[in-house]
């Protein structure tokens, strides 16, 4: 049973990923649009309650924005800097933001919430400030208008991201293997992973997810500069990162969560439990190759 | 036993997050869309569309085609608007979806467009030519704004979403409802529609 529930975790998050990987601006965008309608699915009972909520947030902000630059006052900024963490935590809670990828990859690994915390942190904190870093540049340095650079920029970091990503799960699942290997053969031990707890795979990964500019910390930069307000346009973009960080975080905790309850389920049947989980675990890795080219597809 | 209700929380929670993956739940681009259907002797001739966009696109638009920063939009601007920030949503249909008597009509070219900076907003306005002729029968003509791809989301503005223009020699009604038949985005959003049915008014 809980093999099954595993199996379609892994298919919802694999479709996730591969649909998040066509979100690009079709006011902009020269390519034809992916074909849409034609797929089947379910309606999400969130979903356009989300979206409503995200629109008024966004009028909120922009609003108390302005009050924040005109007025030269403090007072609206600490609504301001609630508004932006919620509206980051409902960001990232749309697909993309490396959620799926997130998930495969600490599904593929150990075993502790800690590291699934960390990932998800690094991989909105590279994920914004790849978007700060991208305003800024294209507006203080090349002086130019960033709705041109963004979709060029967006496109070449893509690029990037997706290739580094199929390189670590290639090695996700080498590893895996060889996990594999030496675990069967040592039956029943409780030995835990040598793979936990590792830092700079794990930075590694944020890194490859992250570098992709976040659109909506670009759109809030954007806007402070328009009313020169770079200060106060930082100050958001690190509420909006902070608020990503939550649900990234939160999905991979779940994700590290669910792979634990079904072995929780399993405890007593070490064998099984062992085969079981090695078998996620390199699932997880391919997972996490599959995805980087399946992007990398969509995106060449 | 706590720990496995725990988990079980954890596995919905998770399940949600992933389904939620699916679907572009991050709009980047907001719309308040409002509508005028224009009526002229022979029955329905088409809609104006206006779209007035979030203040965050706004200035993204603001600091691309602005050229002259005087917050204003002057002709070759919003020439150059259109040309780069409108007409690639010919591929989208600019997001206009029309069905005549339950048959689709392919939304494949607009006319008059314009943009403005009103009030701190960017507004686009634009006509969709659709010539339904009306007779002493009803006609049914339904009309809904959506990004398939959600990248943007269209919702109608709270003040007056739609209005008639020169109906008065035609039997008009409408209503907006949100149409469970269809869904956008991998079938995760309802649209909501404008449903219209008018006729001939009888001498």
């Amino acid at each position: 049973m809980s093999r099954a529930l595993i199996i379609s975790v892994i298919a919802l998050t694999l479709l996730g990923g591969v649909l998040s990987a066509k979100a690009q601006n079709p006011f902009i965008v020269k390519e034809s649009p992916p074909k849409a309608s034609a797929h089947p699915g379910v309606p999400h009972p969130f979903m356009d309650r989300i979206g409503d909520w995200q629109q008024q947030l966004n009028q909120k902000m922009a609003a108390l924005t302005r009050q924040a630059r005109e007025r030269k006052s403090l007072r609206p900024l600490l609504s301001l800097i609630a508004i932006a963490f919620l509206y980051g935590v409902l960001h990232a809670a749309g697909p993309g933001h490396g959620k799926a990828v997130a998930t495969s990859y600490l599904l593929s690994r150990g075993r502790k919430l800690r590291g699934a915390i960390f990932l998800g942190n690094s991989i909105a904190f590279f994920h914004g400030l790849s978007g700060v870093v991208l305003v800024l540049a294209v507006h203080f340095v090349l002086k130019r208008g960033v709705s041109g650079s963004l979709e060029s920029v967006i496109r070449t970091t893509q690029l990037i991201s997706y290739s580094l990503i199929v390189l670590l799960g290639a090695a996700l699942l080498t590893k895996s293997l060889f996990t594999w290997r030496s675990q069967t053969g040592n039956e029943g031990s409780n030995q835990t992973h040598a793979s936990d707890g590792k830092r700079s795979t794990s930075l590694a990964m944020a890194l490859a997810v992250g570098v992709i500019p976040c659109p909506g910390v670009v759109l809030v930069m954007l806007f402070c500069l328009s009313l020169n307000a770079v200060g106060l346009g930082l100050v958001l973009a690190f509420f909006l990162i902070l608020g990503m960080a939550m649900t990234v975080s939160a999905v991979g905790v779940a994700g590290l969560a669910a792979k634990n309850l079904a072995f929780g389920v399993l405890e007593h049947r070490h064998r099984l439990v062992t085969i079981v989980k090695c078998s996620i675990e390199s699932a997880a890795a391919l997972l996490v190759m599959v995805l980087g080219l399946l992007f990398l597809a969509t995106t060449l | 036993m706590n720990s496995r209700v725990s988990g079980v929380l954890a596995l919905v929670a998770f399940l949600l997050f992933v389904s939620a993956d699916v679907s572009n739940s991050h709009p980047h681009v907001f719309i308040q869309n409002s509508l005028r259907v224009v009526f002229e002797q022979q029955g329905l001739v088409g809609v104006r569309v206006k779209w007035v966009f979030d203040e965050f696109f706004t200035s993204m638009i603001v600091d691309e085609f602005d050229k002259n920063h005087n917050r204003k939009l002057e002709n070759p601007e919003i020439v150059n608007i259109e040309k780069s920030a409108f007409a690639n949503l010919v591929k989208f249909n600019y997001f206009s979806f029309i069905k005549i008597n339950g048959k689709a009509f392919t939304v494949e070219y607009v006319k008059d467009f314009s943009a403005s900076l009103a009030g701190g907003n960017l507004t686009y306005n634009f006509v969709i030519p659709c010539h339904v002729k009306a007779i002493n029968t009803v006609k049914e003509f339904i009309i809904a704004q959506y990004d398939p791809t959600y990248y943007t989301r269209v919702a109608f503005a709270k003040d007056r979403p739609v209005s008639l223009e020169g109906a008065s020699a035609f039997e008009v009604r409408y209503r907006i409802s949100k149409s469970m038949k269809e869904a956008y985005y991998y079938g995760q959003i309802h649209p909501v529609e404008v449903i219209l049915k008018f006729k001939q008014r009888h001498e």
